[in-house]
């Protein structure tokens, strides 16, 4: 059983991860706020930290990536980026993260990636 | 009333003062008289008839013959021999005057060199044969003459009142129509050069009897040269007066070849005739001339006020982006004077982010004589603050009149800020959009995973069919923002090109098959390798297949076609569809435009599609073209070209 943990504001998005990645044996936590996420994944140490960009609460997906790849209890966490902004891949690449634009990526890709990158597939 | 009086009287004073004014100059023409009493080497007289009625018109004929009269019937004669030379001299002025009104443009003759050649012509040579003849044919009738003397009295007759009109006339019309006189300090003194000259050239003639007359020329042209008409009239008219009265005093080079007084007075008659004509015309000429630069010189003036005034500035640059004039406007624009920027290189002004794209735009002007090319950069002012100019750029270096590359500019800061904030608010509502329609297409795609009946399912798919339509709408607004604030994301790496076109034609098939229609691959087939992010090279081979397939007829053929020349590759993708209309072939490429008939027969569409494939193509550094016949419904042919790298992985 993996352990995935999911940062995302629109809860809608929660339940649809949720559903597609369950019946594959992956666990989903899922919070909305970059200061959550730190703290849960600090906690639960997952296998793979799902990020959206834009997150209310003041710090966006970047510092959350930055902060995990700063402490050396997530410094080797897989991060998936998705979002619906397509001009940050160089951002991502600088904090070794995967990058994924949500509308052009059906939810069968986003499985395929998640599970390729816990090395499932 | 009182005013019709008054000019009456007017009218008779002049008519008096003309009269005496003519029998002064007849009493002095006719004291150079020898060969007759009555016929004179030198007549002023008719110069003058003629200019008084060319100035106060036919009607004042009765002056000249009362003139004429008076210093006849003074002279020798009878009444009937005066009344009959006064008759003479006054056909004369008649015909002389109708002539040059009608053929030589009247009291303006001298505004153009032909006319004062008619002028000379018919005023001096034609009309004086009447004056010569029904004189000369007067003193016969009286008795004043005998048959043997007749020819010698009309040629010294006839040159006599030549030289009168083609000297006096000019002179007294030049005079009238411009009598003021300013006089300029260094003019004043080059005239008086001028005379000490001319007295020169008296004394060699005259005292030390210098056989060359010709030597005349001399002042004559200087005159004409450096002065106006009237000046060189005038001055013609003091040669005349020095050179008839030391003639008739026995002196002079005119006496060189003559036995007689009057022989040499016809000799000096028919110099006079030559150089007066040539000088006048001479004169103007150059008047002429003068007043061309003048107009010249006023256009020039006007241009450069036009160039000076204009809020857009103009820089004038060489190849190598040295600047060699800047117009008054550079201040405005830049807050330089134009001699803080003359020499220096206009490159030092640029950003140094835009000075690659200018250095191409530069490439450009020099290689594309008279294309303008447009140009924006962001430019320092002299205050340091940074505006955004827009630059006309057009080589001039092969024009002789610039010899140079012209740059016009203007700050085009508060356009460019609106466009910015147009394309955030495009960014900002595509961003917006995709929210939704991400949560939208996941609900549709999870919805798929459950046992649904299979009329929900066909609802189903057709909502997810239109949530791509839309997804992708967004997906070129977003595109082109991105393209036009030169933020697109560019994730290009080696890619095998030929593996992404088998791949989307393999998806269009789908779509082209529902149609009937077929999409055949031709030419080299095999793997090819270029540096482009994948997604935009299937962004832009998906526009133009989707464009062939919608735009093609049911049951035809849509081909792809791939040539490959050297290092690079083209992939032509021709259908036998609608075509494009000859006229809008050169906007298809603009962003938002459509075809007249593709938006007949597909009402959706943006007109996005051929602004992305081009944006793509040029930033891989290839090119596209559109080959799409005159006659409509012939089909589209769209090429891209595009470099290739060695293969392999």
């Amino acid at each position: 059983m993996k352990k995935v943990l999911l940062v995302e504001d629109d809860v809608v998005l929660h339940d649809l991860y949720k559903e597609a990645l369950t019946p594959h044996d992956i666990t989903v936590t899922a919070v909305t706020t970059g200061k959550e996420c730190i703290a849960s994944a600090l906690t639960n140490a997952p296998d793979l930290v799902m990020l959206d960009i834009m997150l209310p609460g003041g710090m966006n997906g970047f510092d959350v990536a930055r902060e995990l790849r700063q402490n050396p209890k997530t410094s080797a966490t897989p991060i998936l980026i998705l979002t619906n902004l397509d001009s940050e891949k160089a951002s991502a690449d600088a904090v070794k993260a995967e990058y994924m634009v949500k509308t052009n990526t059906s939810m069968d890709e986003i499985v395929g990636k998640v599970k390729s990158m816990l090395n499932m597939a | 009333m009182k005013k019709t009086v008054s000019s009456q009287t007017r009218f008779i004073l002049l008519s008096l003062g003309l009269i005496l004014c003519y029998f002064i100059l007849g009493k002095t023409g006719l004291s150079f008289a020898s060969i007759n009493p009555s016929a004179s080497a030198i007549w002023p007289p008719t110069g003058f008839a003629i200019a008084v009625l060319l100035l106060y018109g036919i009607r004042l004929w009765p002056v000249v013959f009362i003139g004429a009269f008076l210093v006849n019937i003074t002279t020798s004669g009878t009444w009937a021999t005066a009344s009959g030379i006064a008759l003479g001299n006054t056909l004369e002025a008649i015909a002389a005057a109708l002539l040059v009104n009608k053929y030589a443009g009247g009291i303006h003759a001298f505004e153009r060199p032909l006319n004062t050649v008619r002028l000379a012509f018919l005023a001096g040579v034609v009309a004086t044969i009447i004056s010569a003849s029904i004189g000369t044919a007067t003193l016969l009738l009286s008795g004043l003459t005998t048959p043997d003397q007749l020819i010698n009295i009309w040629i010294t007759w006839w040159m006599g009142d030549m030289g009168g009109a083609i000297i006096f006339t000019p002179l007294i019309l030049l005079w009238h129509t411009s009598p003021r006189v300013s006089i300029k300090p260094f003019k004043a003194i080059e005239y008086m050069l001028l005379m000490i000259f001319l007295g020169f050239i008296c004394y060699l003639l005259f005292i030390t009897n210098f056989p060359h007359p010709y030597l005349f020329i001399l002042p004559l042209i200087w005159a004409a040269f450096r002065f106006e008409l009237r000046e060189t009239a005038t001055l013609l008219a003091i040669v005349m007066s020095v050179t008839t009265y030391a003639t008739t005093h026995g002196r002079g080079p005119f006496f060189t070849h003559a036995m007689s007084v009057n022989e040499a007075l016809l000799q000096l008659q028919i110099f006079m005739v030559i150089v007066g004509v040539t000088k006048l015309t001479v004169a103007a000429a150059v008047e002429d001339n003068k007043r061309i630069d003048q107009k010249l010189f006023a256009k020039e003036r006007r241009f450069q006020a036009l160039i000076e005034k204009n809020t857009d500035a103009v820089v004038l640059i060489d190849p190598g982006a040295v600047i060699t004039y800047a117009s008054p406007s550079t201040l405005t624009v830049l807050g330089y004077t134009s001699d803080e920027v003359t020499g220096k290189n206009g490159f030092s002004f640029i950003h140094e982010e835009d000075i690659p794209r200018a250095k191409d735009d530069l490439k450009k002007v020099v290689l594309h004589p008279n294309d303008p090319v447009i140009g924006n950069y962001r430019m320092r002012r002299k205050d340091g603050s940074w505006v955004w100019i827009e630059t006309i750029g057009r080589n001039l270096l092969f024009d002789p009149a610039v010899q140079a590359l012209v740059i016009n500019f203007r700050d085009v800061t508060d356009r460019k800020k609106l466009e910015e904030a147009k394309d955030d608010f495009l960014m900002t509502a595509a961003h917006q959009l995709r929210a939704p329609l991400t949560a939208m297409r996941w609900n549709i795609e999870s919805l798929f995973g459950h046992d649904i009946p299979k009329e929900f399912r066909t609802k189903l798919e057709q909502m997810y069919e239109r949530n791509k339509q839309m997804i992708k709408a967004v997906n070129e607004v977003l595109d082109i923002a991105h393209i036009i604030q030169g933020k697109l994301p560019n994730n290009a790496e080696k890619t095998d090109i030929m593996m992404l076109i088998n791949n989307q034609i393999n998806e269009y098939a789908q779509f082209a098959k529902r149609r009937n229609i077929t999409i055949n691959l031709t030419g080299d087939t095999g793997s090819m390798w270029a540096i482009v992010d994948p997604k935009h090279f299937n962004d832009a081979l998906g526009n133009l297949l989707s464009n062939a397939v919608k735009y093609s007829y049911d049951r035809s053929t849509v081909t792809v076609d791939i040539a490959r020349v050297k290092n690079t590759a083209t992939i032509s993708i021709s259908d036998s569809g609608i075509g494009i209309p000859k006229n809008e072939q050169g906007k298809m490429f603009t962003k938002f435009y459509r075809a007249t008939n593709a938006k007949v027969a597909d009402a959706q569409g943006n007109g996005l599609g051929l602004f992305i494939v081009k944006s793509y193509t040029e930033g891989w550094g290839g090119k596209v073209t559109l080959e799409s016949p005159v006659i409509q419904d012939q089909g589209t042919k769209i090429s891209i070209t595009i470099p290739l790298i060695k293969g392999g992985t």
